[in-house]
């Protein structure tokens, strides 16, 4: 089954402008993001200042080759979901140790944003993700474009824009209500 | 056909981004409005026995006349919850079904006592009927409430199993109730005490990693 080019189209733009923000808001504060890297504790502790230097120009990288549809024969999709996936296998570590409470520095918004602590959420978001960055490797038909297609786009990627901020807002809230008294009832 | 397919297809797709917008607005509202809602603990007055006391033990009669004793080492290993309310105080009112949801979901632990003064027999008795306090002792007792130096209402005390005096304070909400609990639980007197601490401790832990 070969899939729709607009689709492809979405999943690109959409998953370039996230890795560019998620570029941009690591490099903003580099500072920030090497103690980010440092609570994660899954890298010995030499390895963090050079990480701390390659992730972000990784996904810099990662989102041009989207944002432009440089495929490079699957290798960009292959590439974005290891990441995300190595992501959300450091989340569930840190969540089956416990330690929960520093921020992801998966924020998009640069330095004012909260913090967002870590849980199950984030895993099911990363998974959605991936899921959506593999589904580009499936090969495209070759239909062309029309103007109606562009508006589609636009209205597609503006959507999901909103939606991914409420969700990340959601959990975030989640977060916030979870450090109350919970009752045993 | 066509034509009707695209303006469907415009029209869901605004109302799609319309409603993407909308819960974006009230996911950031709860936010907000939990970010105003800050924590806030029962005002706990300076007068009056001091928390980690010992409290006396005092034998009174409720208004159905059972007998119950007050503070001293509870006989069924139970801390006490001590409500101070009365006929006349709006608040109390609301508060006291909070107090009983609150103790119920802590009844392996805890009991709750409502305590009121005044001569009145009859108003108290019907006050107790009105709010179905008759699963929990009620008692009048002008002694118990200088005891505990009560001067504001509603009131709470709660009294650890071993008589000592835990935490008391001024209770308006649910919140303040449960924080009456927790100080129980952690030791940690107060709200501002905690938030204290907790910043000495980021303090630290970032200073650490800093260098």
């Amino acid at each position: 089954m070969a899939l729709d080019p607009l689709i492809l189209k979405v999943i690109s733009i959409g998953l370039g402008l996230m890795f560019l923000f998620a570029a941009y808001h690591k490099l903003s504060d580099t500072a920030n993001f090497r103690v980010t890297l440092l609570e994660y504790q899954v890298m010995p502790d030499l390895l963090v200042s050079p990480a701390s230097r390659i992730i972000p120009l990784l996904e810099l990288f990662l989102g041009g080759c989207w944002l432009l549809s440089v495929y490079l024969q699957g290798l960009i999709a292959t590439g974005s979901a290891v990441l995300l996936g190595l992501y959300a296998l450091a989340i569930g570590v840190n969540i089956y140790r416990g330690r929960v409470h520093f921020d992801c520095g998966c924020g998009f918004a640069g330095k004012n944003e909260k913090e967002q602590y870590l849980s199950g959420g984030l895993i099911f978001r990363n998974g959605i993700l991936m899921i959506a960055a593999l589904i580009a490797l499936v090969p495209s038909s070759g239909r062309e474009l029309g103007v109606g297609d562009y508006l589609t786009l636009f209205a597609a990627l503006l959507a999901g824009v909103l939606l991914f901020g409420a969700a990340n807002q959601l959990l975030a809230n989640r977060a916030a209500i979870n450090t109350w008294r919970n009752l045993r009832d | 056909m066509t034509e009707a397919v695209v303006v469907s297809n415009v029209i869901l797709w605004v109302v799609v981004i319309v409603l993407g917008l909308v819960v974006l607005a009230l996911a950031r509202q709860v936010g907000v409005l939990h970010e105003r809602v800050a924590p806030a603990g029962a005002l706990q007055p300076t007068s009056g026995p001091k928390v980690g006391e010992l409290t006396e033990a005092m034998s009174l009669s409720d208004i159905s006349g059972r007998d119950i004793t007050i503070g001293g080492p509870s006989p069924d290993q139970l801390h006490t919850l001590v409500m101070f309310i009365s006929p006349t105080c709006p608040v109390c009112k609301s508060l006291v079904p909070t107090a009983k949801s609150l103790v119920n979901a802590e009844r392996k632990r805890m009991q709750l006592v409502f305590a009121s003064d005044g001569d009145k027999l009859a108003q108290h008795q019907a006050y107790a009927r009105d709010l179905k306090l008759d699963k929990y002792p009620y008692v009048l007792s002008e002694k118990l409430g200088r005891a505990f130096e009560v001067s504001k209402l509603p009131f709470a005390v709660l009294v650890g199993a071993d008589g000592t005096l835990q935490s008391k304070g001024l209770v308006n909400t649910r919140e303040h109730l449960e924080s009456l609990i927790e100080a129980m639980d952690t030791g940690i007197a107060t709200l501002q005490e905690y938030v204290g601490m907790a910043q000495q401790d980021y303090e630290r832990s970032m200073k650490e990693k800093a260098s």
